[in-house]
């Protein structure tokens, strides 16, 4: 493919029917009321020109390059701002146009530097173009210094690791500001000063990587010019081909362009530039998703297989053929000495559905057991378990442009504008429009206040009591007669039990005021303003889930939907937030150890032999073990080997200590992985993965958007993962052999209802699709459970509260809640080889003041942070965004071991681990402990101190 | 209660959760979550911390028994 470049329509398409029909040039165009008249010129094929508009943002009318006639209209009005009429007649080219426009180019050119055969964007400026679009051929005034006074001397601003801001070449046209504004929704650019003073400003004045900004990049991707240009393509010049693949960071999935130089070997990926027609992001993007992807190239990646007897022994590196090999020879003898139920595997996240489904079906089929488990295990499996009791499916209810349609948006345990940045850029742009927010979090997170947002209702609530918050909202809905009867009635089940259960004094707001610490009236004013206010909509993350009663609180919350009728139509529904690229997709793919693929369980004889008979081979019908299982019967000695799909345990996994008592207990693990891992340090087997730039297959995101990955580059280990998957199963004997991706998906299509028409081919005609696709509805599925559940009716399910047995005391006072930031990615494998370090080049522990003075502790003092389990060190950050009592931290470096304080607590459903709730306390110190389990706790005196 | 095993500090997580239901629909209902997403060797691990006479609530004695006959994971 060349370099793609979407058509830019100069303002935003307006929805409705196009019933405006009018003249531009002679041409009759009919468009939706109040489009502008340059988007239906576009439309009619008669470009105007612009500086100032793109279609991503709302007209400006600054450049007056766009000028037009209009019949009947006086002077020469901007077409950005100018919107249609019905018998409308425009003309955009007339010699009056052209003179006054090349009068605007003069005065731009004028100030501007002539370096156009030096710059960095020669070929991408918009300037340019516009220069020989408007046939400009003089500048009265001079140009560049000759000119007088001028700004080219300002000097460029090169804070930020990812882009550079020439001042310089700024042509105030605003669309950068607009950019952080409108579509990022930070407002972090502003234009400072008056008249020719007046200057693009992060901040008040400061660099870049001094100020507000998020480094999302909307800004450079607005900008017309050279002005904010990617470092990359300073460094290496323009590319000249593009790919369109998904992002492989978090679960909202965004489409990319990859904008490449070269081919074959000699292959540079110089820019990921955020597709327009992406399903998920619409042309938006993250500093993660847009910058963070030189972790592929890092010299840190393992290309070569290598092998080891112990652990205790130096890696040897050896060919494919002995890799493979070595693995299935070690796995059947470990299987022929300790039964077929002693090895399994764990699926990731991060790879492609077609990988994860190779995966599993080697478990199945060629280990013979249902020892296979996924990463969501300790994320979203309550989300699986809940909303298949309730609504019969174990996904997210909307799409994400449903938010758009939403009157109260209610965040519970979700902090969207770090952990999904691109999705909580779409949710601030609808509360901006005036929809009302809910944010149900012990923290103080972004949503709550920040600029043109704030939460109608924060229900800051104490750690581990979200039953009990979303019971007392029930209980104002039930016991205040808001309950939506004709939906209920019509489409749910079990209410009578339910409202019982929920009317019960015992769960209203003042009853657990105290439990929970949010004041009562707070709770019914944002349960009456959840069930009153129109379309309401649930956005959650893990946490909820990572809670000892997750699945409790995801049924909590799809009762509270249904209650109301906020569910089966744009604007409501019950939303998980996926926290990695590919939970969904793992999920659907049969990667939990009592599912075959589309959520069916394995004692199903009728979907066991669909696949016995194209597997050639008989299923057992007992589920298999789970990853905390795993590792238990590791310890107890029945579970002897691992293979260990693109995920690091040893880092993410709670209470470490155990994770690695049981790691060391294994005879065989087998890890595939771009790099030498926490986990790797446990593994006999290495075998090198393909980062996201060389897979070929699909992610789904969190709305159940299946997306291609499209290979930017060849595999730079020279075999792709299911491939490696696939050689194993044969070298175990059991035959398993695919010619390409495109063939594994035929496979699921197959064998898997939901997915049935949904094929390589399919998707690169349409671009993506939501399933359900089936071959009934091959455009897919947006929002279920319209006109019915999937289980038929909604079914209300009691959820009673109880606590967590985690509980603080005198020796353990504080509450530890972990989390994600905006810059750094889940273990950090990826980001932390980036210079997305140079936001969060550590993990640090966030401590209300309050609990910062009476220990001690000033912002910046290292701390040690103790649980009953272990301890380790972190640099304090004081904050008042934590509530007193309750401290938070992230896990994305793996010297600071936050997972090594985490319990074994978890749901108790889906064995999800609590990582939310910690009792912990907090100590100076002056040492850098390590990490450490309690029963080994250690100081060291050398460190960062 | 670790000391007895995961199994039952699970079980025993579980029972609290249908503490509202009568302790046989409690236990019938428990067991059937057994047999849909526990490994079968976890379950006997289960069965056998109790007939060894672990300390435990006795709607996990009653789960333990029902475990014990061969109904099929539904």
């Amino acid at each position: 493919m060349s370099l793609l470049k979407e058509p830019d329509f100069g303002t935003p398409a307006r929805a409705g029917d196009a019933g405006v029909e009018l003249t531009i040039d002679g041409t009759t165009v009919a468009v939706p009321p109040g489009t502008s008249v340059m988007r239906a010129a576009a439309q009619a094929g008669c470009e105007v020109p612009k500086l100032c508009a793109t279609d991503s943002l709302e007209a400006f009318g600054s450049c007056r390059l766009c000028v037009v006639e209009i019949d009947g209209a006086r002077g020469t009005p901007a077409s950005c701002t100018t919107p249609v009429a019905p018998g409308m007649v425009v003309r955009t080219q007339t010699e009056k146009l052209g003179r006054l426009r090349r009068g605007v180019m003069e005065l731009y050119i004028s100030d501007h530097p002539l370096d156009c055969l030096t710059c960095s964007a020669n070929g991408d400026c918009e300037l340019q173009d516009m220069a020989g679009v408007t046939g400009l051929r003089e500048v009265r005034y001079g140009s560049g210094v000759d000119a007088g006074a001028n700004h080219m001397d300002l000097l460029t601003d090169t804070s930020n690791p990812y882009f550079e801001f020439d001042p310089a070449k700024c042509i105030l046209c605003s669309r950068c500001v607009r950019a952080c504004d409108e579509v990022q929704g930070t407002l972090a650019l502003t234009i400072e000063g008056r008249g020719f003073d007046s200057k693009v400003s992060p901040g008040a004045g400061g660099t870049f990587m001094e100020s507000d900004c998020v480094s999302c990049g909307a800004c450079v991707q607005a900008c017309p010019t050279a002005t904010l240009q990617e470092k990359t393509v300073v460094e290496l010049g323009m590319p000249t081909r593009s790919v369109i693949t998904t992002c492989a960071y978090c679960g909202v999935g965004c489409s990319f362009k990859a904008e490449l130089r070269g081919s074959g070997d000699s292959t540079e990926l110089v820019r990921m530039v955020p597709y327009k027609d992406g399903g998920a992001n619409e042309g938006h993007s993250c500093v993660k998703g847009r910058f963070a992807f030189g972790y592929a190239s890092h010299p840190d990646r393992v290309l070569t297989p290598r092998v080891r007897d112990s652990i205790a022994d130096e890696w040897r590196e050896v060919s494919w053929e002995e890799a493979i090999t070595h693995t299935a020879r070690r796995l059947r003898a470990i299987q022929a000495e300790h039964g077929t139920g002693s090895i399994g595997a764990i699926t990731s996240s991060r790879c492609t559905n077609e990988e994860v489904y190779v995966v599993q079906k080697m478990v199945r089929a060629a280990f013979g057991n249902n020892n296979v488990d996924t990463c969501a295990r300790v994320c979203h499996s309550p989300t699986g378990y809940g909303l298949n009791q309730t609504f019969g499916t174990s996904a997210g209810t909307q799409d994400f442009a449903s938010v758009d349609d939403a009157d109260v948006i209610m965040v519970i345990g979700a902090n969207p504008t770090d952990a999904h940045p691109v999705f909580g850029s779409r949710m601030k742009k609808r509360l901006r429009q005036g929809a009302r927010l809910i944010v149900a979090d012990p923290r103080s997170i972004d949503l709550v206040r920040s600029p043109h947002i704030e939460a109608a209702h924060h229900l800051a609530l104490n750690p581990g009591t979200n039953v009990a918050i979303v019971n007392a909202m029930a209980h104002v809905v039930v016991t205040e007669g808001l309950v939506d009867r004709e939906f209920v009635d019509a489409r749910c089940e079990n209410i009578d039990e339910w409202e019982a259960f929920i009317a019960d004094p015992a769960h209203s707001p003042e009853a657990v005021e105290e439990i929970t610490g949010v004041p009562a009236a707070e709770v019914r004013a944002a349960a009456r303003l959840y069930a009153t206010a129109g379309n309401a909509a649930i956005y959650y993350g893990l946490g909820v889930t990572e809670h000892s009663q997750g699945s409790t609180m995801v049924m909590g919350m799809a009762n509270l939907a249904m209650a109301t009728g906020n569910i089966g139509r744009s604007g409501v529904g019950v939303n998980p937030l996926r926290g990695q690229n590919n939970v969904q997709g793992s999920c659907d793919m049969g990667s939990f150890p009592h599912e075959l693929p589309g959520y069916r369980h394995v004692s199903d004889g009728s979907v066991r032999e669909v696949y016995e008979q194209l597997w050639g081979t008989p299923l057992l019908d007992e589920p298999g073990l789970r990853i905390p299982n795993m590792f238990d019967s590791a310890l107890d000695g029945s579970f002897r080997a691992l293979f260990v799909q693109g995920e690091d345990i040893a880092q993410s996994d709670p209470n470490i200590s155990h994770v690695h008592a049981a790691l060391a207990a294994l005879d065989l693990v087998v890890v595939q992985d771009l790099f030498v891992n926490e986990t790797a340090k446990f593994a006999h087997v290495l075998l090198p993965g393909t980062s996201f730039l060389e897979k070929d297959g699909t992610f789904t995101n969190a709305e159940r958007r299946i997306n291609r990955v499209r290979p930017v580059m060849a595999a730079r280990t020279g075999k792709q993962e299911w491939q490696i998957v696939c050689e194993i199963a044969q070298a175990m004997g059991y035959p398993m052999h695919y010619d390409d991706a495109a063939q594994i998906m035929d496979e699921i299509a197959l064998t898997t209802p939901t997915f049935a028409g949904v094929s390589f081919a399919h998707l690169d005609a349409v671009g993506s699709v939501q399933w359900p696709c089936t071959t009934e509805r091959p455009e897919g599925t947006p929002i279920m459970h319209v006109d019915g559940f999937v289980r038929g009716k909604g079914r209300f399910v009691v959820t009673p509260y109880v606590p967590t047995r985690e509980r603080s005391n005198r020796r353990f006072p504080l509450i530890l809640t972990t989390g994600r930031i905006l810059s750094q990615y889940n273990v950090g494998a990826q980001t932390r080889r980036t210079a997305n370090v140079a936001w969060h080049p550590e993990d640090v522990l966030e401590l209300h003041p309050h609990d910062a003075e009476v220990r001690g502790v000033a912002d910046g003092d290292r701390v040690e942070l103790a649980s009953r389990v272990g301890t380790t060190s972190l640099r304090a950050k004081i904050s008042d965004r934590m509530p007193v009592g309750v401290c938070y931290t992230t896990f994305h470096h793996p010297v600071s071991g936050a997972n090594v304080v985490t319990t074994d607590n978890s749901d108790w459903a889906t064995n999800c681990p609590e990582y939310k709730v910690t009792a912990v306390q907090v100590t100076p110190s002056t040492a850098l402990t390590a990490a450490a389990p309690a029963h080994e706790q250690t100081s060291v005196g050398a460190g960062r101190g | 209660m670790d000391e007895l095993g995961p199994e039952v500090r699970m079980v025993s997580d579980i029972v609290v959760q249908f503490a509202h239901r009568p302790a046989d629909d409690a236990a019938a209902a428990i067991a059937a979550h057994l047999r849909r997403f526990w490994d079968p060797r976890m379950r006997r691990r289960l069965v056998a911390a109790v007939d060894a006479g672990a300390d435990v609530d006795p709607v996990v004695v009653r789960v333990a028994q029902l475990l014990s006959s061969s109904a099929p994971a539904s």
